[in-house]
């Protein structure tokens, strides 16, 4: 795959604002990405993909979603995401990012096609840049 | 001569005349017929024996009055013979009287013949003999009847004349015992062959007794036929009286040898019955229609507490439990009106000493053949124990039920704890870990100081959670907090004066009725914080308009103490939401400043003292929240 030029576009939901600062900083190491954007919360980030559903430069390659979230968690976001994802002019490939070791989480995200892995915070460089440039 | 003649003309005139008083006056019915038997004379007594008067017999056929079914007698006894002059005999017929009764005749009829021995004339003389003859029949009757009775009744007569030695069997003893009559009988045949050994001397003294004090005797003995077998008979004596002096015995002698079957086979049932009745385990009663008790075993009176004697002063609904009088009664009813002839079912019996005892009772009727209730028996049997261990089961059941409810309950809570380690714990201390990386690999003295800063305020969130999670286990782990009674009221103005200035502010109206439990034991504490925590909730999410009406009330249903909280607030969407607002660290509403711990801390509150609380609510209308506080304990006595 010619990836390893791509420049990705990231859309990282999780409301722990430390982890958001430390993944800033990796993903940016990884020199892979063009635009990050964070959401807190899995309503805005629902939000922000319905608004932008059918313009492709702005939907981003990858979903970076933690499950633990106040208002709308990761799986609600999920819930939501299915009702319109057929609808969208690019499909992002999303990965759980949480810091839950719990084996009824890893096997809920497994059971759900659109996700494509489940990471187990902390997340290193390699891990993000593996994912980034589809090394998977 | 001619003197001669007239005397002897007078002597005729007055034999004349002295004959006809004699036949005018006579009791006897004398008549004069012609050879065909047509009356020419009737006395005047035929009126008296039959209504008609003389003159109306005059010329008149006698076989118009006779009997149809004499006439053939009269014909051949007396009618025949006396016209051709042979001697006729006397003969008994019916004679229709006036009335159109018949009266009984004895008629001699008498031929009286001419010079030359024709017979010109009958004469007929009759007596009434209805009396006597009613007499013979109805002895004849009597004869007849008392040889059927004596046959059927195997009753016989006897008599012994001591002095003369000689004894008398009637026809019937014979048959009883099976003697052929023509042998006769005699007092030492009747000792040495009929009677049984073992009973002579009973007999032998009563028929002493009989002859020296001339006492009266009826005795139940044994004999032996003819044939050998062994028949009960019943024989009384009589002293026999001649000129005063006791001469003999006579009396009665009846086979009973039937009866005295049937009565042994009686008594050898009401041996069985009476054996099974006092002798069974289980309780056995007989009751008349009016619910007495006729009879009861020990049994029976032991099953309660009673002795069997101060029972039959009692009906079975003064010892029944209250509650159980209908139970048996409809079944009662039924029995007594033939309805139906069983019946089964369980009830209780109040014991003396005051406590209950169940029973399973089996009724019967017992009817005479008419269908009429002779009385109702009852088989009583004692399930009290059974019922005990019923309940012991029943209720060791419900503890299993409560245990796995408990298990479950925990489960959950590990489950819940599992989580917060995982999402609330790890994510500090996995940042923490890539932090302390990112600080060793600092180039500069800003990045260190920025990643000091994130590490601080990590360590602060950890140590946070650390603690609120200490603190629930706490609550976890000592559900046995003490308990006090507490009013709601003195707990909720408490709690309502910490938010008095968010009250005023916000002009929040706060409506509390604990009107119909205003009081629970409860920890004081763990109420307070309930209080505080929804109260809080609801200011929180209150919305601007209308203005914020919260309610709080106490009330009990189904054995639940339950607290009601109602808010018209935000409300929360539980459709997105519902299985996560108890949940640590969970928000669900944007620009507020919750923390997501009140609710949380609240559910294990409550449910660390077994109760439950649910929430009810719909987006922009408002939040209920249910609490049962406490539950009726369903094993209290």
């Amino acid at each position: 795959m010619n990836s390893l030029s791509k420049k990705q576009k990231l859309l990282l939901v999780d409301d722990d604002a430390i982890f958001v600062e430390i993944a800033k900083r990796t993903i940016e190491k990884t020199g892979a990405v063009e635009s990050l954007k964070v959401f807190p919360d899995g309503e805005g980030a629902i939000s922000f993909l319905r608004e932008h559903q059918s313009e492709p430069d702005i939907i981003p390659d990858f979903i970076f979603l933690d499950i633990n979230m106040p208002f709308m968690d990761g799986w609600q976001f999920l819930d939501e995401y299915a009702n319109f994802v057929n609808l969208l002019s690019k499909k992002p490939e999303i990965y759980m990012v949480s810091s839950s070791v719990d084996d009824s989480d890893l096997r809920r995200a497994k059971e759900i096609p659109l996700v494509k892995d489940y990471i187990i915070k902390p997340v290193s460089l390699d891990s993000f840049k593996k994912i980034l440039t589809n090394q998977v | 001569m001619e003197e001669r003649q007239d005397q002897e003309k007078i002597k005729l005139d007055q034999n004349q005349d002295l004959y006809r008083v004699l036949i005018e006056t006579s009791r006897e019915l004398i008549c004069l017929h012609d050879p065909e038997g047509i009356y020419l004379y009737v006395n005047p007594i035929i009126e008296t024996l039959t209504g008609f008067k003389p003159e109306e017999m005059l010329g008149r056929n006698p076989y118009d009055f006779i009997h149809p079914d004499d006439r053939d007698r009269i014909l051949t006894n007396s009618h025949n013979p006396a016209k051709e002059g042979r001697p006729t005999v006397a003969t008994q017929y019916r004679f229709l009287k006036k009335n159109g009764d018949y009266i009984w005749f004895e008629t001699l009829t008498q031929p009286i013949k001419n010079k030359e021995g024709e017979v010109t004339y009958l004469n007929t003389t009759s007596r009434d003999v209805t009396d006597q003859v009613r007499l013979t029949e109805s002895l004849q009757q009597e004869k007849k009847f008392s040889s059927i009775m004596a046959e059927l009744a195997k009753v016989g007569a006897w008599e012994s004349n001591i002095e003369a030695g000689s004894l008398y069997w009637s026809s019937e003893i014979y048959k009883i015992l099976e003697r052929d009559p023509s042998l006769g009988i005699d007092r030492d045949t009747v000792y040495n062959k009929y009677s049984y050994s073992e009973d002579i001397e009973k007999l032998r003294e009563n028929n002493l007794r009989v002859y020296q004090k001339g006492e009266t005797y009826s005795v139940e003995h044994r004999m032996v036929t003819e044939t050998g077998r062994v028949i009960w008979v019943r024989t009384q004596g009589k002293p026999a009286y001649s000129e005063g002096r006791i001469v003999g015995v006579y009396g009665a002698m009846q086979d009973i040898t039937l009866s005295k079957l049937v009565e042994e086979e009686i008594r050898l049932s009401e041996k069985k019955f009476s054996e099974a009745f006092h002798s069974s385990g289980n309780g056995i009663i007989l009751l008349d229609k009016n619910g007495h008790f006729l009879e009861l075993n020990q049994s029976f009176a032991k099953m309660i507490g009673y002795e069997p004697d101060e029972l039959l002063f009692k009906s079975f609904q003064d010892v029944t439990y209250p509650e159980d009088l209908n139970t048996g009664a409809e079944a009662f009813r039924k029995i007594i009106d033939g309805e139906r002839d069983s019946a089964q079912f369980a009830k209780r019996y109040i014991h003396k000493k005051g406590h209950i005892v169940w029973v399973f009772i089996t009724g019967v009727a017992v009817r005479k053949d008419s269908g009429e209730l002779m009385f109702i028996v009852s088989q009583i049997q004692d399930i009290s124990r059974k019922r005990i261990l019923e309940n012991i089961l029943r209720e060791k059941n419900a503890r299993l039920r409560s245990v796995g409810t408990h298990l479950k309950e925990r489960i959950a809570q590990l489950e819940e704890f599992n989580q917060i380690v995982s999402h609330n714990m790890r994510s500090p201390i996995g940042n923490i870990s890539t932090l302390v990386k990112f600080l060793e690999e600092a180039e500069t003295e800003e990045e260190r100081v920025e990643y000091m800063d994130y590490l601080k305020t990590t360590s602060d969130q950890l140590l946070t959670t650390l603690n609120e999670i200490v603190e629930v286990i706490k609550i976890r782990q000592s559900p046995k907090v003490v308990s006090e009674e507490i009013l709601f009221e003195s707990v909720f103005s408490r709690v309502k004066a910490m938010f008095l200035g968010q009250i005023l502010e916000c002009e929040a109206e706060i409506i509390a009725d604990f009107s119909k439990s205003p009081s629970i034991i409860y920890p004081p504490v763990y109420l307070e914080s309930i209080f505080l925590n929804l109260l809080s909730n609801s200011l929180k999410y209150r919305s601007e308009s209308p203005h914020p009406v919260i309610r709080f009330k106490t009330y009990w249903s189904s054995g639940n103490h339950i607290l009601e909280v109602q808010d018209n607030g935000l409300g929360i969407d539980l459709n997105k939401h519902g299985d996560q607002i108890f949940k640590l660290h969970k928000r669900f509403h944007r620009n507020t400043d919750g923390r997501g711990l009140g609710l949380f801390m609240t559910k294990n509150q409550i449910e660390s003292l077994g109760g439950e609380i649910h929430v009810e609510s719909t987006p922009g209308q408002g939040t209920k929240f249910i609490i049962l506080l406490s539950k009726a304990n369903e094993f209290a006595i």
